[in-house]
């Protein structure tokens, strides 16, 4: 059981790298520089990994759910190359800028989105040791960085210079400044109860009981994180920003190759994030019985992740002005219910 | 007291909706995987005609029935002056897989019939018109 656990194998590591370059007498700025390149590397390759996985894993479930088998023959074994393959293709592809875009502006924007998407996780929490920086205001650290990811969606509809992109861009700074708002309070009962901004304590302080089982404001906290969730991250049945149907993909209609990878990167890296902060905050983290912490971790992480892509399969596209009616008459106000019904029981008990 | 409802009512329906989705995600898959699976065809498909020159009597009874003369009979004699078959050829950029030249045929192992293939393709022109029997 104990080489499972992923703390034995991640100190083991740091242990031997750090013998390794101790010998070498390199001043203490430029080690901690060098094993925060690591951090980062280390960051960076699993939501590379987990994307890749996850955009297979999408295909395969909305296959199923229409019946369908996905992709079967990439990888021999049901397709499972098929997304890796897919990342090649958008590798290799020729990079065509727009001959009326506006060019510094159409190059950062997927930067612009992609960066705070990974930035967010260097917080996270996923076992005792693997986490890149605990700090102690993480949730406010996740929540103004990811709503960065909007201004890139912005110039990237700017900067096409065409008018599918732009009202894209417009919807999607409307609908993301919106539900960001019952998102953010949506968590706020959680940090009341836990009494923290920092998310390892927010897991600790769930020892005794998930705060999903909280009575009342615990299930609502859930539900209205789990909408504004997925609104945040521009899915179905919020994908207003990037409909096929009426605007052509919306922001990233005139991108193509790896600046569309990078657009297609930060959403399901947000996805992911979302996930993995709802299994953070309503479901204890990693607490769990006989298997190690990080397992049972990705286990709520993909049981959430699992949620989403369900949704995306079943529920058709809201209308714009219902979007914002559903976002500032309903999760709003439901949010500020919540955070009084959470203060006066948090009083009583 | 109505709007409450009316929430509740749809938050059922949302509920309801996954749990369609859920179910139909452990239902067995409807498509194939076509070079490697393939769909079972009826035994009264009308695939790629096929002829049987053991089984043929040269009646020209299919030639008549074709309603796009597509298919080219010649005959010669023997050394007993009785008729044979010299050449049979179905051009194929005409037939229209109407079966009536199968059905037109006297023998009771049909000699011209329609078999099961289907993956048939044809780049030029003149190779449509495919010589079944040549002496």
């Amino acid at each position: 059981m104990r080489y499972l656990d992923i703390d034995f194998w991640g100190s083991f590591i740091i242990e031997q790298a750090q013998k390794f370059w101790l010998q070498f007498h390199l001043p203490a700025e430029l080690l901690t520089l060098l094993f925060g390149l690591v951090k980062a590397a280390a960051v960076l390759g699993l939501i590379l990994v987990t994307v890749l996985f996850l955009v297979w894993l999408e295909r395969k479930i909305s296959a199923h759910v229409q019946l369908r088998l996905g992709p079967m023959r990439t990888g021999r074994w049901h397709g499972w190359a098929q997304t890796i393959a897919d990342a090649i293709k958008l590798f290799l592809k020729e990079d065509i800028v727009p001959e009326a875009a506006d060019r510094w502006i159409h190059f950062l924007a997927p930067v612009v989105t992609f960066v705070p998407a990974l930035l967010c996780f260097a917080v996270i929490p996923f076992s005792r040791l693997m986490v890149a920086a605990d700090l102690n205001v993480g949730l406010l650290y996740v929540f103004s960085l990811s709503s960065i990811t909007v201004i890139g969606i912005i110039m990237a509809g700017w900067g096409s210079n065409n008018k599918y992109t732009l009202l894209g861009g417009i919807r999607s700074a409307a609908q993301m400044v919106s539900y960001e708002i019952p998102r953010a309070l949506s968590i706020l009962p959680v940090v009341m109860w836990a009494g923290s901004l920092k998310l390892s304590e927010i897991v600790l302080a769930q020892k005794g009981m998930w705060f999903i089982a909280y009575p009342v404001v615990g299930q609502l906290a859930f539900l209205l994180y789990l909408i504004s969730s997925v609104a945040e991250t521009n899915r179905i049945p919020f994908d207003l920003p990037e409909a096929e149907a009426e605007l052509v993909a919306g922001f990233n209609t005139e991108y193509c190759g790896l600046k569309f990878a990078f657009f297609f990167l930060s959403e399901f890296a947000y996805v992911f994030l979302a996930s993995v902060l709802a299994a953070a905050l309503f479901f204890g983290g990693g607490a769990g019985p006989w298997l190690p912490s990080w397992i049972w971790f990705f286990v709520k992480t993909y049981a959430i992740i699992f949620l989403i892509m369900m949704f995306r399969w079943t529920y058709p596209r809201l209308r714009v002005d219902r979007l914002m009616d559903f976002s500032w008459k309903f999760l709003l106000p439901l949010a500020f219910i919540n955070i009084v019904l959470a203060g006066i029981l948090f009083l009583i008990f | 007291m109505n709007y409450l409802k009316h929430v509740l009512i749809s938050a059922l329906s949302l509920l309801k909706g996954l749990l369609v989705t859920f179910r139909y995600l452990f239902k067995p898959a409807i498509t194939v995987q076509y070079p490697w699976q393939k769909v079972a065809l009826s035994p009264r498909y009308r695939g790629f005609l096929e002829f049987n020159a053991k089984t043929c009597i040269v009646c020209g009874m299919c030639v008549k029935a074709c309603p796009v003369q597509c298919i080219a009979l010649t005959t010669t004699k023997d050394a007993n002056g009785k008729r044979v078959l010299a050449g049979y050829a179905i051009n194929f950029s005409l037939c229209q897989f109407c079966r009536l030249c199968e059905e037109s045929c006297p023998v009771a192992d049909k000699s011209i019939k329609h078999g099961q293939k289907y993956e048939v393709c044809f780049t030029k022109r003149e190779e449509m018109n495919i010589v079944m029997y040549q002496i």
